[in-house]
């Protein structure tokens, strides 16, 4: 019944086997040229064997990305954690600290993300001058931090470029790959920009300007007129069982990264400065919970060596003025230059600036300015 | 294993036709090449399928032994009883359950049986074939040529539903007989052409269609215009997935050698409710009529056996599709609008052919409805929106704006079928060859994205 293929068979085998033999050599031969192309491009630089070229930021998927910056021998410092820290630009940094910086926060990277990108940083600079941490909901968070263990997929983060294994790193040959390619041969020939900076650095607040006040009180109170946290009354006691009953797993994680650092390092730790609306409420469990955080990280980080803790999370004149947020946890870039400021200099000399507390007292030598 | 994935494209078939070329003076070697490579692409799926598939074939094959050794007729009866109870089990015993369950206003948990894959097309290629051993129509084969038969890989999963008699000869057919160049050229194109319809044009049109769908099946009610763009959404989706799976298998068929028969031909370009199965999934309409209509009279008999027939034909063709009552009542409709065509021939009245076709398209978008959606309450709402009960509202949610749908739907309505093109259109000029190169290797890297999806038929 129907038509079928055969009953057509002509007499001209002979130009039907050139078109075999030309589909076959086409197909092989694109096949072929496409993965050199590909090889030879290497557009996330993750190869054994790659050219030098000046691979950047393509796309948006930082976990992609970051690994090829953090390998760069042009830095010789980073910055770790969310994007509550992103916001510090390298080019504020880089000349107060006297270093080279690469930004290589990611936006709600969990801390197993954080030290992933931090094991790729390390392994190509045994001896950071500085390396700056973002410390914030991630690690206090213990929920969220139960929900990150076994649950990083390999499509949101590719362990593949993480580890140390080089036999996992030839790219998977599909269409997506070849797009990537073509993006970043067109950026390294200088076709089109890179996303991102090739220190990692983007403002993504840049359409904060183009909101105004209402908008962004809207976004922090979820209504245009400012709202004010009552304290809770009476205010939770910080019992020792109470204490005692707090655990925050994910500190872990930045102990284990600061051990790893060289005495010699620089290791400044933030807490970063949320809006004081969505800081705890005072009087508050949350809040008796969130200073015992702080205090163990606190006894940590000046447990090291050329360490110092800055908390930027209390209430200030940064975290109080609606004007300085994008949302509730991101500020502006210039509060992000304020903070580079502070921590650079005026961390040690201005002890008493209400912006902030400082841990660690007295810093080393080498620390002070 | 899927045609449209890379594991497929780039290692599984390749490996398996220069096997098969390499022993192409070889029969039985041959054959064997072809079987161990079906096994495989069947087990890869999952492993737990395979027993059930070889015993159902070395069973089916038993019977027919028995049969020409012992003129065991009850054999054959058994064996199609056995058939029937394999499928059965796997593919109704939770909906009748839940049936009786309901009408008795009792709870049931469906049990977990894993419907196994390809089960209702291989399930009647083998009933047909006992049948056709009753009716004296049919030899005993060899038993590595019934294997193959049964598990022949293009076919395998979601058909075409092939006959004995039109293929199990062509195993003997030297591969490299005249023509092979030919043969091979033509499969390269078919299995391009399929791959085009399900991964550029299905899988995108199936985005619009599963977004609408799924947004009734939640409650909420479709615009108008929303309820039309995911009817028709649908409609391009399973025409071009099904039809460009037939089209890959029936490609790869002849690239070994062998000619399976044609599946699709331009249903939507059907003028009357018979047209349309004559050219919608023609195998499957062809062993209805064979197995089931003519044997319970078809039209020797007068009209109200001939319409019972018809019924009962459409109803079973309906339930085969899926084990749920909008397949049965899908089946229905299309067996009353036959019922209805055929008494309107009687009358010698014939419709201007443009009337006739609109109608017939309409019906079939309305019947697609109520065969993608997710129960007879989705089915009812989104028929309602198409019918202006539920307002004339034209908003439609951000998705494929209509005027690409209708783009999507060129191919289906003007372009020619997929045999045509490769029988009458297709030159053997190099030009070609290299387009069919190039976008097959964009279509191979496509598969590797590893954002395809399944073929519809694949769950029925």
């Amino acid at each position: 019944m129907g038509i079928t293929v055969n009953s057509f068979i002509s007499n001209s085998d002979a130009r039907w086997k050139g078109f075999v033999r030309i589909l076959i050599i086409a197909f092989v031969g694109l096949f072929a040229a496409g993965y050199l192309f590909i090889l030879i491009v290497d557009p996330y630089g993750m190869l054994p064997i790659s050219f030098d070229f000046d691979r950047g930021p393509i796309t948006a998927e930082q976990r992609f990305f970051y690994p090829n910056l953090a390998k760069k021998s042009q830095f010789d410092s980073a910055i770790i954690g969310t994007s509550t820290i992103r916001l510090l630009n390298p080019d504020d940094v880089n000349p107060l600290l006297e270093s080279k910086f690469v930004n290589l926060a990611m936006n709600a990277a969990s801390v197993f993300e954080q030290e992933a990108i931090f094991d790729v940083f390390l392994r190509y600079h045994p001896y950071p001058k500085t390396v700056i941490f973002g410390v914030d909901h991630v690690y206090f968070d213990k929920n969220n931090y139960a929900k990150h263990i076994g649950a990083v997929k390999p499509e949101h983060f590719p362990e593949w470029m993480y580890d140390e294994n080089p036999l996992n790193d030839w790219l998977p040959y599909n269409w997506r790959t070849m797009q990537i390619t073509l993006k970043q041969f067109k950026c390294i020939t200088g076709m089109r920009p890179f996303k991102f900076r090739v220190d990692g650095y983007e403002d993504f607040t840049k359409t904060m300007f183009a909101h105004d006040i209402d908008h962004i009180r809207e976004v922090i109170y979820g209504s245009k007129t400012p709202k004010e946290k009552k304290p809770v009354e009476p205010a939770v006691q910080a019992t020792p069982e109470l204490i005692k009953s707090f655990a925050f797993p994910a500190i872990g994680h930045l102990d284990r990264m600061l051990s790893r650092l060289p005495d010699t390092t620089r290791k400044i730790v933030i807490f970063p400065p949320f809006h004081i609306y969505h800081q705890a409420t005072p009087g508050s469990e949350e809040a008796v919970k969130w200073q015992e955080f702080k205090r163990r990280v606190a006894d940590l980080v000046c447990r090291y060596q050329n360490a110092a803790l800055f908390d930027f999370m209390i209430e200030s004149p940064i975290t109080t003025r609606d004007e300085n947020y994008f949302d509730k946890t991101h500020y502006s870039v210039t509060v992000a230059k304020k903070i580079a400021h502070w921590i650079a200099r005026e961390g040690v000399s201005q002890a008493d600036n209400p912006n902030f507390n400082r841990y660690c007292n007295p810093m080393t030598a080498s620390f002070k300015r | 294993m899927l045609f449209n994935s890379q594991e497929f494209l780039l290692v599984f078939l390749p490996l398996t036709l220069i096997l098969y070329f390499a022993f192409a003076g070889k029969e039985t070697l041959r054959i064997w090449v072809l079987i161990s490579a079906s096994l495989f692409f069947y087990a890869y799926w999952d492993l737990r399928f395979l027993p059930l598939l070889i015993v159902s074939v070395m069973l089916n094959w038993l019977c027919s032994l028995l049969h020409a050794s012992y003129k065991f007729r009850s054999i054959l009866v058994a064996g199609v009883a056995l058939n029937l109870l394999i499928i059965g089990f796997f593919k109704y015993t939770n909906f009748i359950i839940g049936s009786v369950a309901a009408t008795a206003g009792a709870v049931f948990a469906p049990w977990n049986i894993i419907l196994p894959l390809g089960i209702s097309f291989f399930t009647f290629q083998q009933i047909s074939y006992l049948v056709d051993l009753k009716r004296g129509a049919a030899p005993v084969y060899p038993f590595h040529k019934y294997l193959l038969y049964v598990t022949f890989f293009p076919q395998l999963i979601a058909g075409p539903i092939v006959r004995h008699d039109e293929i199990i000869g062509q195993y003997s057919f030297d591969p490299m007989r005249e023509g092979v160049y030919e043969r091979l050229s033509k499969g390269f194109v078919l299995l391009f052409i399929g791959l085009f319809k399900k991964m550029i044009l299905a899988d995108t049109v199936a985005k619009t269609a599963s977004f609408l769908f799924n947004d009734a099946a939640t409650g909420n009610t479709l615009s108008f215009y929303g309820s039309w763009v995911a009817a028709a959404a649908y409609a391009l989706q399973i025409y071009y997935d099904f039809s460009g799976y037939s089209d890959m298998a029936i490609g790869l068929g002849s690239m070994f050698g062998l000619s399976i028969p044609v599946n699709f031909n331009a249903p939507y370009l059907a003028v009357s409710i018979r047209d349309f199965w004559r050219r919608w999934h023609i195998t499957l309409s062809r062993f209805l009529r064979d197995y089931l209509y003519i044997p319970m009279g078809g039209s020797r008999f007068g009209m109200p056996r001939q319409i019972a027939a018809l019924m009962v034909t459409m109803l079973l063709g309906g339930l085969w599709h899926g084990a749920g009552w909008t397949f049965v009542i899908w089946g229905g409709l299309h067996g009353l609008a036959l019922v209805v065509n055929h008494i309107w021939e009687k009358t010698g009245v014939s419709l201007p052919t443009p009337f006739g076709w609109i109608l017939t398209l309409l019906f079939v978008l309305f019947g697609w409805v109520i065969f993608r959606a997710d129960n007879m309450g989705t089915a009812v709402s989104i028929i309602r929106s198409m019918v202006g009960l539920n307002g004339a509202s034209f908003d439609l949610p951000d998705i494929m704006p209509p005027i690409r749908i209708f783009y999507y739907a060129l191919p289906a309505f003007i372009g020619p079928t997929s045999q045509r093109l490769v029988t009458h259109w297709l030159r053997p000029r190099p030009i070609y060859a290299a387009v069919v190169a190039c976008t097959l290797f964009y279509l191979a890297l496509k598969a590797g994205d590893g954002d395809y999806s399944e073929f519809i038929y694949f769950q029925f």
